[in-house]
């Protein structure tokens, strides 16, 4: 039995990742030349934070429920890549980030 | 963007393994300061962080949305692992996961 706080850690736990993620990349992009700057360290703080939550609720949950809510992750990734990153969303990446999902997914059902 | 490639296959491989040890260091985990003596929490971690690390490097050489999908290698190298290290039992869903991530990854790469 899942519990809808789990759910709900867990799903923040993805959109602070992914968020993490996008300033990870921006951090690198922006200040090529500096080894840790504003953008970076926010990127960490969120990213410390997303590992926290996770592996909290990780532990109330099953993780054929969990699993899949982490792995929405890579679509947060794809639309934010696209909107604030100026990067591509192709067909081919869409559907490589659904079967992504999906894979991910299973693998949450089979444990 | 191979480098990146080569770097996002490391750093999951890597990421395996620390979830490796944090697995079993998960079995006498508690939130208190003993845990500096919990040597699979202090490797899993340095583990984690390494993968980090690395992680980050192929993030310069490539877009956050080719890079990033790359990472859930890291699922297949779990089960793969869990299985051989911590006898984890293998099952349909486990294997089809697996190859549909494969698959996955492979549509993403070749965009690159």
């Amino acid at each position: 039995m899942t519990s809808k706080t789990s759910i709900i850690l867990v799903g923040l736990s993805t959109l602070l990742l992914s968020f993490g993620q996008f300033l990870f990349k921006k951090g690198l992009n922006t200040f090529p030349e500096v080894f840790l700057n504003f953008t970076l360290l926010s990127g960490f703080i969120l990213y410390g934070l997303a590992l926290v939550i996770l592996l909290y609720s990780l532990k109330r949950g099953d993780l054929s429920v969990l699993y899949p809510i982490f792995a929405l992750s890579y679509v947060w990734v794809l639309i934010l890549s696209g909107f604030l990153l100026n990067e591509a969303i192709t067909g081919l990446k869409i559907m490589g980030v659904g079967l992504i999902f999906l894979g991910v997914s299973l693998i949450g059902v089979g444990s | 963007m191979l480098i990146g490639f080569l770097l996002v296959f490391v750093a999951s491989l890597l990421g395996a393994f620390g979830a490796l040890y944090l697995k079993r260091a998960s079995s006498n985990f508690r939130v208190s300061l003993s845990q500096v003596k919990n040597k699979s929490l202090i490797v899993g971690l340095f583990y984690y962080g390494f993968s980090t690390l690395i992680f980050l490097t192929a993030l310069k050489f490539g877009e956050l949305s080719i890079i990033y999908p790359l990472v859930s290698l890291t699922y297949v190298w779990v089960v793969l692992l869990s299985h051989f290290k911590l006898q984890e039992s293998l099952n349909k869903f486990k294997v089809l996961g697996v190859l549909l991530i494969v698959l996955g990854v492979s549509f993403i790469a070749y965009t690159a």
